[in-house]
Parts: structure tokens; sequence; C-alpha cells
């Protein structure tokens, strides 16, 4: 078994027990008393959160050392970013008292990119295209520091993300799955996945507070506690956990977007 | 004094003797028809594959087919040998009008019938029930003397038509109808929708991307079939002197640049388009065709940059392009170097095929894609397979049914504070 493929086995067991061991460590809190109530009396009870997020996203491909300089990637499909749209979902554990929430939470994306492929040998387009799709997916740890806003009323969270990314991608023509024969007769198939670091540092700006009735009426008829407009960087370092050949998809980038707490 | 007594009662005789041929008479002519149902069980001769579509959705196969449709009547009533049983198409066929004057609209389907039972069953060929769909005037005697054929009704172009058919029990003397049952509605769609223009085609790995502009107004096209075939295994049918031949035995038919294909039976129609790519002066191409030169002293195949014009029936379905507004389509395990004919036609619910639309000609090969370029500047990653995406799936479904554990355990918290 590989290294890839290893971790690739270990990765969901790690999370359930993260997740279940959060789980339970909060439960055991709440009953402790340790920490404040984890919501304001006036509002209803406040445990996730869900992003929204888009931003830039440019594959560190070309960077492979083996590549020694050349850009196939920008040579292919022209040297700009793609649009990453994608979705997370936030679990708000524990709150720490005077920091904020602590928890876990995943996302998975999505971007792709297409170009004109030429004849093989000729620098005459062909009628096919080549395209690469990429799923950028993570499991990471969230500490928001809402203590700010909470007890001064100041509509800025800080936050920080870290933890572990997965990001399955494939690169096909019209005819399917690209695939490329080697010289011993052996065919490489375009896809693959490559694991990484994720790390993320942001800050959300509290739409409350802009209509405050809109937003308790939010709460009271949805349960949505607060709305966020966020900025957030975010280093998807993929170069590949354990994997001898990975293809680079990962990034730096910069994400914004829409959070809600509830 | 008794024969006095006898020529005396001789009135009362004659009028007991009127009396009972009066009521004879008004027995015969109170025993008629007072109502004839249709069975809505129809049956199809021979029952072949109607698909989705329903027994009384008739299409330009079932017409080819000759498929003959069974009725089963039940007559309320007496039935009587002085009446007739009739089966008409159209509309409005129990007027006599409709049926007999220069602006009719019905015509006869089946022939009429003195020997009719209680329970009758009636035969109607499709063919017969189109046969009449485009003459005017329609109203002739069964059988009709100069029937349309299924292609003259196809080559009108009229869509779908909503016939009737009328089973009318008619006296022959007025062709007044006693009784009538039906109509049966029967909806007719003996050609396909206009075919697309304007076909484009560009040139992939072992695939043909296929463009076209759809035809305007055509709300029954139900998607695209796209055509194609080995340009070596196809004619043009505007060659001068082309044999439209396209699956009789040894064929002969001239070809474009100088080369004819001898075919065994099965050639033409049969051109194999995923495993003809190597044809070539001589060689035997799929089907059992063979192309070889006008001058019999070898030389080489058409150019490449000879496109043949072929009809439909000498191309296969490629490939198709469901729905109303596809625009292109892939041809797929095409081979590489091996020039193609592609066309498209439109078919509707009904499975009817329009005509063939204009062809155009493209010939697959490699193309230099994003792996292909990595990889030839030294990329190393690929080769893996998606096989551990469940893993990733694993991984997600963990992560979100712990998440969902807890949304749940919090909520309900939440619902108990």
């Amino acid at each position: 078994m590989t290294a890839a493929r290893a971790c690739a086995v270990a990765f969901p067991v790690l999370v359930f027990v993260a997740l279940t061991s959060l789980e339970s460590t909060a439960r055991a809190q709440d009953e402790e008393l340790i920490l404040r109530p984890r919501h304001n009396s006036n509002e209803s009870p406040q445990n996730f959160a869900m992003e929204v997020r888009i931003g830039p996203y440019k594959p560190q491909i070309d960077n492979e050392a083996s590549l020694k300089g050349a850009t196939p990637w920008a040579d292919t499909f022209r040297d700009f970013s793609r649009v990453l749209v994608a979705l997370e979902f936030d679990w708000q554990a524990i709150r720490i008292p005077y920091v904020g929430t602590l928890g876990p939470g995943v996302s998975i994306g999505y971007t792709t990119m297409s170009a004109r492929a030429r004849k093989l040998g000729s620098d005459q387009l062909s009628g096919d295209t080549t395209s690469l799709d990429v799923f950028p997916m993570y499991a990471v740890a969230v500490l928001r520091a809402d203590v700010l806003m909470r007890q001064a009323g100041i509509p800025f969270v800080p936050y920080g993300k870290a933890g572990i990314g997965y990001v399955p991608w494939r690169t096909y023509t019209a005819g399917g799955t690209s695939s490329v024969t080697n010289s011993d007769g052996t065919t490489v198939a375009g896809k693959g996945q490559t694991w990484g670091w994720h790390f993320a540092l942001g800050l959300s700006f509290q739409l409350d507070i802009i209509d405050s009735y809109a937003a308790k009426s939010m709460d009271t008829s949805v349960g949505i506690n607060h709305t966020y407009l966020f900025g957030e960087w975010m280093f998807a370092n993929y170069n590949g956990i354990g994997q001898e050949h990975p293809l680079l998809v990962g990034t730096s980038t910069w994400v914004t977007g829409l959070a809600f707490e509830f | 004094m008794r024969r006095v007594l006898s020529f005396r009662l001789l009135p009362l005789q004659l009028a007991l003797c009127a009396v009972l041929f009066l009521v004879g008479a008004s027995k015969e002519a109170h025993a008629q028809v007072t109502g004839i149902t249709v069975s809505p069980t129809i049956t199809r001769t021979p029952d072949t594959d109607h698909g989705t579509l329903k027994t009384t959705d008739v299409t330009r196969a079932d017409c080819d087919n000759n498929i003959t449709l069974g009725f089963n009547l039940v007559f309320t009533g007496a039935v009587s040998s002085s009446f007739q049983l009739q089966v008409w198409a159209g509309s409005n066929c129990a007027d006599v009008a409709s049926r007999q004057s220069a602006t009719a609209t019905c015509w006869p389907v089946a022939a009429g019938t003195n020997s009719v039972t209680q329970t009758q069953s009636v035969n109607v060929t499709i063919q017969d029930l189109v046969a009449n769909e485009i003459a005017n005037p329609k109203g002739v005697t069964f059988p009709v003397g100069t029937r349309n054929t299924c292609a003259d009704v196809a080559n009108a172009n009229l869509g779908a038509q909503a016939i009737n058919i009328y089973f009318l029990y008619v006296n022959p003397a007025d062709l007044s109808v006693q009784s009538s049952g039906g109509p049966v509605a029967f909806s007719v769609a003996m050609s396909g929708p206009p075919s697309p223009t304007g076909v484009n085609v560009g040139e992939g790995d072992r695939v043909i991307l296929v463009g076209w502009t759809l035809p305007t107004g055509t709300s029954n096209l139900t998607g695209i079939n796209m055509y194609c075939a080995p340009a070596s295994t196809v004619h043009s049918v505007t060659d001068a002197g082309a044999d439209a031949d396209t699956d009789s035995g040894t064929d002969s038919g001239p070809v474009d640049a100088g080369f004819h294909l001898e075919c065994e039976d099965g050639g033409f129609t049969d051109g194999g388009f995923d495993d003809s790519g190597d044809a070539t002066a001589g060689q035997s191409i799929d089907g059992g065709c063979t192309l070889v030169p006008n001058d019999a002293g070898g030389g080489t195949p058409p150019p490449a940059d000879v496109c043949p014009t072929p009809d439909i029936s000498q191309l296969q379905v490629c490939g198709n392009a469901a729905g109303q507004t596809a625009t292109q389509g892939t041809i797929k395990n095409l081979n590489n170097g091996v020039q193609y004919v592609v066309g498209v036609a439109s078919y509707d619910k009904y499975g009817n095929i329009g005509t063939l639309s204009n062809t155009a000609c493209a010939t697959p090969g490699p193309v230099a894609d994003f792996l292909h370029n990595y990889r030839g500047d030294g990329g190393e990653a690929g080769g893996c397979t998606l096989e551990s995406a469940p893993v990733t799936g694993g991984a997600l479904a963990a992560g979100l049914s712990t998440l969902g554990i807890a949304f749940i355990r919090r909520r309900r918290k939440g619902k108990r504070s």
C-alpha cells in the first residue's frame, strides 16, 4: 500500500475520530458548565456555520520540479486564474471563554479550465477541447474569535482554519479521460488525487448591524443567528502528503463569500 | 245458411289480415341497431415494437410494416342484413356529405359488410388508414383505386394529423346512418421533422464534434441523430451515374475520384465505422465492399479533401442528442486517420426521421491535450484512478454524519432549553 493510499484510508477514520472526540469534549464541557452559555438568552441556539465561497484559483501545477521550468498548464490553458466555488460547513463544537468558537469544518469546491487542443505535432487547433476539473476538499479546525463582536459590539470576527486537504482531479477531452502511453507501453490516465495541508486566515464582517431588525427576524423565523461577509486568504498547500508524484493542484489565493451562523 | 255466414265474415277476416300485416311490418320496422360500442382494446398485427407510443399512435414504420389494427364491436339492438357496416376515416364521417360530396372529408378504410353479428371484429390496415390522407376529394368506395403509398403521405410532410375512425351502420339505399360507433381517435405522423442545417465538424482524438443549426418552428422535434460512415465506403448520390442501389448483390456504383466500390450483399449500408480505418485501394472494407480504381490499374484511395454526399441509407447512426435544443454532439470511438462523412437528421416522438442534413467530412486524429503536454514536459503525476473516490466520499460522509448528528442533538437540546 502506498503512502498516499494509506493516507487515503486513514483520512476518513481520523476525521471521524477527531469529530467524535470533539463532540464528546463539547458535551462534557457543557455538562460541567465550564464554559459560558453558548448563546445569548435572546437568540436561538447557535452551533453551526455555513459558508458560500468564491474566489480565483490558479493551480500551481507548473511549479512541479520535474518540469524544470516548463509550463504545460499555462501553455495549454493560458496563464490566468479560474473561478473556484465552494461550500463549507462548520460545527462550532465548543465555545472558548473570551475567545470564540472552535470546531471542525468540511468543504467541497469545484473549478474547471478548458481550452482548444492543438493537433498533435502541429500548431493547428483541432476541433477538440482539453479540460481539467479540480475538486478541492478539506477538513479543518476552525477558530472564530467573535468575542469582540459579542462583548463590545464590534462587527468584525477574525478567524483561522487549519487542516488537511484532498483534491480529486481529472483531465479529459471530448472523447473522455485523457491518457498517455509511455515508452514502455504502460498507459497513464489523466485522473488522480492530491493530498496536502490547508490553512486560512480571514476576517468576517457581521451584516446584522446593517439591519438589526431583519437579523432578529431571520433568527426568529429560520434560526440564522448571524450573517457575515467575509474575506479570506487561503493557502491550499496541496503538495501531496506521502505521495510520490502528485499533481500540484493547490494554490494560494483569496476567497470571499457569505457566512451564516445558526 | 253456413255459406251466408261465411261471406258475412269476410270483411272481418280481411280486417284481421290487415292488422296482422301491419303488426308484422311494425315489428320489422322496430328491428334496428340502437348503438355500437367499440372496445378500447385495439390489437396490432404483427405486434411490432411500438416503444412507449400508444396503440393509437401511427408512424411511418407502422405504415411500411403495414400493421393491421383489430377492433371489436358490440351491437345493441337487432342487426339486419339489409343494413351494412362501413368503416370510415376522417372527420364528421357520420354526415353523408362528409362521405360523398365533392368536399368529402372521409374515406373508407374497410370493405362494407352486410353479414353483421352482435359482436363483430373489424380489421383496418394502417396503409388503408393513411391512404387518402393527402387526397382530395377523399370520399371514394373501398378499396381505393389508386391508393397513396406510405412514401407519398410521408413526402407530403403533413406533420402529426388527427384521424378518427368511425364504425357506421348504414342504409345502403340512402347512405343514412342508423347507428355509429366511435370515433376512435388516431394520431398519425408519417414524416420526421425538418432537419438541421449548417452542419459543421471538428476533429478530435478518436472523436468528431458535430454542430448544427436547428430548424425553426419544429415543436415536434424530440432529438437529433448523428450519422456517419467512413468516406471511403459511401458514394455521392449526386455523382453522375451513381448507382442508388444500396444493398443488392454486387454493386459497382461509381464513387468519387475515379474509384468505385464492389460489394457483396450487405455492402454499402454496413460501413462499420469503427473498424474500417484502413481502407485502401483493393482492400476489403467492412461489409464486404472493396475499393477499386476505375481504371483497374492500381492507384490510391480518393484524396482526403474529397467529401462525398451520400444519402441517409449509406450511413449509420453514430450518436444521438436528445432534446429540442441540442445544437452539438460528439461522435466517439472512431478511428484516427480515417476520413468520415457526417450528417444529422431530426426525429420526432413517433420515431419518424427527417431528411438528412448537409454532410461534412472530418478526420479524427490525436491532439496535444493537457496530459500530453504535461507528461511531455516531464510531469510525473497521473495514472491514478478514482477508485479511492469512495474513500473521499467516506471521509466526507463521516464528517457530515458527525456534523449532522451534532446538528440534530444541538437542535433538540435547544428546544428542550
